[in-house]
Formats: C-alpha cells, structure tokens, sequence
C-alpha cells in the first residue's frame, strides 16, 4: 500500500517536472521584435524655449505664477525679534502707560460684567462648487461639435498648420538662456514703486524698434490700463528700455546683434510683456 | 482663388507675427533718482534755493525717490532755461529732472514755474506755473512736491498737509498737554489749546475748518469741537456721561464717538446739523475707536464682546456686525485707510505694542512697527503713510521719557520720527490742502 502510494507520488511529480520543461508555445501570441533604437546626437540640437507648440495662449497665461519671490528681505517687522532687554530694565508698565482712555478706563470697570463670547472665529464662507450645469455642458459640447467640422476644412488647417510654423519663429532660434538674459538685465533696469496701489494688477506691453546694431529706435506703450499707477508704471518701463539699451556692452539687446545678426528681420520688432509680478514688497 | 486666399494668409502671418516676444517678470523697487535744480530767479530773496531745498526735502523724505546732489549736475543752470542736455543728466543716473524760475510781479506777489523731464523718454511729464504771496512760499514747495510725486508714481501726494497733535512739555507728575498743529514735515507750530486742561485724540474734519478732540475740560472727559480759524471751543450737546474717542463722518456732517453710561461704553453718532445722537451699539460689552470707512458706509470698532479687545466692522446704522480680527493679543484704534483698502490698528501682545495693517475683511494682518508704547496710527492723505506715536520708558530716576511722532510706509519700510522741539503725541494727519 505505502509503495503504492510513493510510486504515485513519484509518478505525479515527474509528470510535474515534465510540464515545467514543456514548451506550450501554441498557448502565447509571438510578439513584435523591438523597434530599432533611434540615435539622435543632442549636441546637433539647439535648444529652444518650445518645441512646436502653438503660440496662441494669451500672454498674461504663459507667465508663470511661481516667480521666485523678491530676494529683497521683508522689513522685518520687527516683530520677530522681542525686546526681552527692553521690558528687562524696565517694569512693566500699567495696563498702558500713557493715559488712554479710549478703552482702558472702561476696560477696567467692565472686567466683572464681561461677558463672554465664543472666541471662535466666525466659518469663513465656502467657496461656491462649480455649477454643474447640464444646460451649459450639452451647449458648450455643442459649441465643440459646432466647430470640430470647421477644423477639417481644408483651408483652415493649412492656415493653423502655418501658423504654427511661422509664428514665434524667432522665439526657436533664440536659445532660452538668451532670451533670459534679456529679460533678466530689462527686470534689472525696470525701477517700480513695490508699494503702489494694485500692481498685482498691472501688465505693461511695450514694442521696441531696435536697428541693427543693437540700440533702440523707438519705444511704444501699447496697452492702457484703468489704474492709479499705471501711467507711471508703463513709463517706468519705457524707460527701462532705454536705460538698459543705453549701458553699452551691457545692453541686453547687443546679444541680438552680436549673435543674431543674419535673422535682423526677425528682431527687428520686439514685443514686451513687463509685469512687476512679486515686485510689490508686500 | 483658395490657393490666392492661402498665399495672402502666409504672407500675413510671417510679416504680422515677426516679433520677438520676452516676458520680464520681475521689477527692482529702489527709490528713483532724480535732479532737482535750484530755480533761476531774479528776486533779491534766496527762494530760488529754498524752494527746491523743501521740494528735494519732501520727495526724498517719501523714499520713493533719491535726490542726486546737486554738486554732481554737469549742466549749468542759466543753459537749462532752454532745454536739458538729455545726455548730461542721463550721465549722472537722473531718471528725471525738475527745474524752474521764479519772478516778482508788480502786486507783490511771485510766480513760480516749473518743468518736470524724462530723461530716458526726453520729453517734458509736466509744466505749471503757481502764483502765491512771498509768505507762502513753503506751500508753493509742497503742492509742486505733490504735483512730481503724483506725476511719476501716479498717486496723489500728501506734502501739502498738515499734522494735528498733542505737544507735551514739563515733567511726568506736572505733563502739559496742548492741542496743536503743524506742516506735514514739522514747520509751522501752532498751538490751539492753552494747555490748562488735557487734551487727546484730535481728529481733523474733512473741510479742515474744525477739530474734534477729547478733554478733561470740566473733570471729566468730553467730546469737544475746535474752530480752527477762531480758536474756539464747545463741548457738544446731550453728552452725559463719559465721551470719548470722537471721529469725522467723512462728509463732515456727523461724529461718531464712544460714550460711557453706568460703565457701559457703546458707539454713538452724533448729527452737527440737528444734534440729534443715536446709538450704534448695544452691547454689554465694551465698544470704542470707531472710524468711518471712506464711502462712509460702514465702521470699524474695537469691542471685547469675545473677551479680549479684537476689531469688528459694522453698518454706519450699526447693523450687520462683524468680527474681523482673530489673532492674538489685543487690537485697539483701528482707523480705516483714505484709499479703502487697509485697516490700521494698535496691536498689544506679550507686553508689546505694534502698529499693524490688515484689509477690511480682516485677511493679510501685518505687523509694520513696535516698540515699548506706540500707538495711534492716522492715515497720510493718500493712503500710503502711517503717523503713529511712540514713547520711550522713563529711566530709573524717573527721566528720559520721550514721546515722538514717527511715520511709516505701509511697505513696512522707513520708519522715520518727525522732528519736533517738544515731545509730541497722538497725530491726526489732515486731507490734502489743495
């Protein structure tokens, strides 16, 4: 009986062995041998700032809202620092050391009445949930459907495909560090009150005729804003312009036309978007 | 034709859009440079450097500017009549130039006119002429200081403007209190109380005609109205009571004040034309320092109805209170900022007092000076000052207490103390004088 038993046992695991070295290949669909390789040099590619997005977003969207903040320190309100010296040397003073009357006389009277409140703060009201309207989701779907037809005539898509190409041709062949250094030295000559009235607000657009050499022809506001400063903060930047282009080698439109010479055409006009955004000292 | 249409749409797209697009996110916010040349004039009087001396005292004093010295300027005076040499002023870091001429004509009286440049842009920002007696020629200084502040910064300028206070003299057992008044910078003293009684808490109205202060006039505290043309004093009608804290409505035509009744201190109004009082609040707890917002719609308090001193806001009828303030420590003398969108208050916390802004809906709470005793902020005419008083702890014998008047820009930076001859307390800036 027990060898019975153990001839079976055997049995079954060479059978179970003999499965492990099976090859059921009729069991699995055969894959697609891997795509060669593609090997692209990366020092034959100049970096632009896009790739081939299409430059249709509005300006004030592109600008990223995580500048870093001003390096400028806060005034230190000196808040943070306690004058333990100060209170040291000297007591205490009564409740308030000068006569003030406002409020300490009869904060002093009315302390046994006092009546308490929950000094819980009041529950600040919740922001309202996006209506999620039927009505407005079946129109813009509409909407969509409405236009997706007009995207495939012909015409059109030549003319986005176009567009796409040919637009901000010049922002691919200026490298991103240069356009940076550009607009970093025009922050640098761009002098603004930190603490004027809705700055957060402000956006100054400015179109600069530059000559081929690199100085300025010609400097214009192009936009106009309904607030207090600005006036003076479109004709700050006007000057920044002129005070960066006038510092010689140091002007940041001297590496348009030290290195971008043959593509005049395509600098000749620049368009800028002066935001004083983390300027406010706030 | 379509392949027409797509030729012209290429054409379009490549000559329109051929721009360089740079985004500069990011500004410095250092004070701007400027010249201010002394004035040609014929005058026998030395006002051609006098008033540009108050001019580049004003300006720079805002630290929204710097004042290039004088000694620095490369062109001459007489050749500025016709026109800057850009270049000159471009070379010694000028953003902006003033200059200008004063003449006498024949009823006494001088005229002084000014030009304020661009030097980058190389064109003239703005030109006036001001005529005004040789006496008020400090005035002239001022309104041509707020004429530049406000042409280059875009806001409304706050020079020409005066400052009410209390000047205290004698020692600390004997202090004299007098009500008294002077320019913005500290010209001008003018003592309107005689200092027999104490005064505190003056607070112009918005015509400047009147005063409106708390003395102990009588031995006991009372709302009083000062006529600031003739001197004169009333303590206002149906006050029972201790009164107190007393403000403008800003169109002048009413106050309102704290009054405090068997213990009780709630807000009143009080009507100039029919003195006719109403009562705001009712509370058992203790509501003082109310100040109008500047549409006058609303009032901002302090009350302890939590159980510690915090700010509240309510209707100009005294409805709809709300708590605005929710931090620690206690919050006294709010006043509510000319240009609506700050809240100043004393802070008390942990022995110490600040002066704090915070918005209206009590969001952004920022604490922008301390000290052993300040207090009593009041607004400069345009928003963008504090004056507030500071005071200094006695020595051990009792000596060296000082109380000053100190401004701030609401940034937080450049603190200042205003200087004055004698120790100075509670300010109370005034609108704009011209």
């Amino acid at each position: 009986m027990q060898r019975k038993a153990f001839l079976f046992s055997l049995g079954l695991h060479a059978v179970v062995i003999g499965l492990m070295f099976a090859d059921f290949h009729f069991t699995r669909e055969y894959t697609k041998a891997p795509p060669a390789v593609l090997m692209v040099d990366l020092t034959k590619v100049k970096i632009a700032d896009k790739t081939n997005l299409p430059q249709k977003a509005v300006v004030k969207k592109e600008q990223p809202k995580v500048e870093p903040k001003k390096e400028e320190p806060k005034p230190a309100p000196k808040v943070d620092k306690p004058k333990q010296e100060v209170k040291k040397e000297e007591p205490k003073p009564e409740p308030k050391p000068a006569p003030v009357p406002k409020d300490a006389v009869a904060v002093q009277q009315k302390k046994d009445e006092k009546k308490k409140e929950p000094a819980k703060p009041e529950p600040k009201p919740k922001p309202k949930k996006p209506e999620y309207n039927l009505k407005s989701l079946l129109a813009s779907v509409e909407k969509v459907r409405k236009e997706a037809p007009a995207q495939q005539q012909p015409e059109e898509a030549t003319a986005d495909a176009l567009d796409n190409g040919f637009e901000g041709r010049v922002d691919k062949i200026l490298t991103i560090s240069d356009k940076d250094f550009i607009a970093s030295k025009l922050r640098d000559c761009w002098n603004i009150d930190g603490g004027a009235q809705d700055i957060d607000e402000i956006i100054v657009e400015v179109r600069v005729l530059v000559n081929k050499d690199g100085s300025v022809r010609d400097v214009k506001i192009l936009n106009n804003m309904n607030l207090p400063a600005f006036k003076s903060l479109s004709e700050s930047a006007r000057r920044a312009v002129y005070i960066c282009a006038n510092k010689g080698d140091e002007s940041p439109f001297k590496i348009l036309s030290d290195n971008y010479a043959d593509h005049y055409s395509d600098w000749k006009e620049l368009h800028l978007n002066f935001n004083p955004m983390n300027a406010n000292v706030f | 034709m379509k392949k027409l249409f797509i030729v012209l749409v290429i054409f379009f797209v490549t000559t329109v859009h051929a721009e360089l697009r740079i985004n500069i996110d990011g500004a410095k916010s250092d004070p701007t440079p400027i010249a201010i040349a002394d004035f040609a004039t014929s005058s026998s009087t030395n006002l051609g450097v006098e008033i540009p001396r108050i001019i580049r005292d004003d300006l720079e004093r805002s630290n929204l500017f710097r004042i290039i010295d004088p000694d620095a300027y490369i062109q001459t005076m007489d050749s500025l009549a016709t026109q800057p040499k850009f270049a000159d002023w471009q070379a010694i870091g000028a953003h902006a130039l003033i200059h200008g001429e004063i003449t006498e004509s024949l009823d006494g009286k001088i005229r002084v006119a000014f030009r304020l440049w661009d030097i980058y842009a190389n064109q003239q920002l703005d030109a006036k002429t001001l005529a005004t007696s040789p006496e008020s020629w400090r005035k002239i200084a001022h309104i041509i200081a707020d004429t530049i502040y406000e042409r280059l910064t875009g806001e409304k300028g706050y020079f020409d403007s005066k400052i009410a206070f209390i000047s205290e003299t004698g020692n600390a057992n004997k202090r004299k209190r007098r009500l008294a008044v002077m320019d913005q910078d500290g010209a001008n003293l003018r003592y309107l109380t005689d200092g027999k009684s104490m005064a505190m808490t003056p607070r112009f109205s918005p015509n400047m005609k009147e005063i409106v202060y708390m003395s102990y006039e009588g031995g006991k505290p009372q709302v009083h109205l000062l006529d600031t043309q003739t001197l004169k004093s009333r303590t206002l009608y149906g006050f029972e009571g201790m009164s107190f804290a007393p403000r403008f409505s800003p169109d002048g035509k009413k106050l309102v004040f704290s009054m405090s009744k068997r213990g009780n201190s709630d807000i009143y109004s009080y009507d100039l034309e029919t003195n006719k009082r109403t009562q705001l609040t009712t509370h058992l707890a203790i509501d003082t320092s109310p100040s109008f917002s500047p549409d006058g719609k609303r009032i901002v308090f302090n009350s302890d109805r939590s159980g510690r001193q915090q700010l509240y806001v309510m209707k100009a009828d005294g409805s709809d209170v709300k708590r605005i303030s929710f931090g620690e420590g206690s919050y006294a003398t709010p006043v509510w900022s000319p240009r609506s969108d700050y809240i100043a208050f004393t802070k008390i916390k942990d022995g110490m007092f600040y002066i704090g802004l915070m918005r209206p809906d009590g969001s952004s709470e920022r604490l922008i000076a301390n000290g052993w005793l300040v207090e009593g902020p009041t607004w400069s005419p345009n928003g963008r000052l504090i004056a507030f008083w500071k005071q200094s702890p006695m020595d051990k014998n009792g000596r060296g207490q000082t109380a000053k008047i100190h401004t701030i820009d609401i940034t937080g930076y450049y603190e200042q103390e205003l200087q004055t001859s004698e120790d100075a307390s509670d300010p109370a800036w005034s609108p704009l004088l011209h």
